[in-house]
């Protein structure tokens, strides 16, 4: 990774010196796996969309992948934005999309209530759906060298 | 109930902010496991909140919740948690929630105080969820404003 893309994920308090690395076949960033007394390896996948970062807890065993939890944060600010746990939940990329998807959509329509902010509940949808869509569509290190422009000093 | 100072005398100073969280960090351990512990604190209203976690590389558990009084320092409440409860903020709000409640109600009892426990209830549930989430609900406005979801 480049040092700037680096930076970006030093800002979470991912990396140091990039020890997180692209992997072509899921298109995420994946983490120094920790491997448990038990053979289970526990990383972390982080993706990037528009202005938001996802990161995926993830624990692989003999004969099957689970999702432990999900977190996103907002790029800008590294605020917190909401997270879920999972317990003996087989991890599929479509499955996370679809969480990805919900958890944005309900924060969304909550925040908006909470203002009192007018939304439509289609335009919401749509709009998440083809941001998040772009996150796992295209090239990771794209979208990387993207955000790291948009919201880091270069 | 007892004062404790002793506990709280320790967090003065936050090391840190802990993104997965959300909140400052005030005592930090790595262990020979490798799960890093953490203490941090929140503050609603009068009230601290001090969080026990242990983070590990894919998992973050929830080991502990104190409560104190913020001027006198006083213990309110000390929850215990079982084993492998992984941490969540709605964890933590659901777990407070019903322990202030209990306290309320201990003390309205035992002090021959009435307390209008509906109430009570309502302005828990409002504080919590401000303490907690009201800066996640903030920025996915700002957020969905620079995407162009919510238009200006």
């Amino acid at each position: 990774m480049q040092s700037n893309e680096i930076t970006l994920f030093q800002k979470f308090g991912l990396a140091k010196n990039g020890n997180f690395n692209y992997s072509e076949g899921v298109n995420a960033f994946i983490g120094n796996g920790f491997t448990s007394n038990a053979g289970n390896t526990y990383m972390n996948e982080i993706r990037l969309m528009e202005g938001l970062l996802i990161k995926e807890d993830v624990g692989q065993g003999y004969a099957h992948t689970f999702v432990n939890g999900i977190r996103i944060f907002d790029i800008k600010t590294k605020q917190l934005l909401c997270e879920k746990g999972y317990h003996k939940t087989y991890y599929s990329q479509s499955y996370i999309k679809s969480e990805v998807k919900a958890m944005l959509t309900d924060l969304l329509l909550t925040a908006s209530r909470e203002d009192r902010i007018s939304i439509n509940l289609l335009d919401v949808e749509n709009h998440i759906n083809m941001l998040v869509n772009n996150a796992f569509n295209i090239d990771q290190r794209q979208m990387l060298m993207q955000q790291s422009q948009k919201f880091l000093n270069a | 109930m007892e004062n404790t100072h002793e506990g709280l005398a320790k967090l003065t100073v936050p090391i840190g902010f802990s993104d997965t969280t959300g909140m400052s960090v005030y005592q930090s351990y790595t262990a020979n496991s490798g799960l890093n512990y953490i203490v941090g604190m929140r503050e609603m209203q009068d009230l601290l909140i001090v969080e026990q976690i242990a983070e590990g590389t894919a998992c973050t558990f929830l080991c502990g919740i104190l409560i104190y009084h913020k001027e006198t320092k006083t213990l309110l409440k000390e929850i215990e948690i079982d084993r492998n409860v992984n941490y969540s903020r709605e964890k933590v709000v659901t777990l407070v929630h019903k322990a202030l409640l209990q306290v309320l109600s201990n003390a309205s009892g035992k002090e021959y105080t009435s307390i209008d426990m509906q109430s009570a209830n309502e302005f828990l549930s409002e504080a919590l969820d401000k303490c907690y989430f009201e800066n996640s609900r903030k920025t996915i406005i700002d957020w969905a404003k620079t995407v162009g979801i919510i238009k200006n």
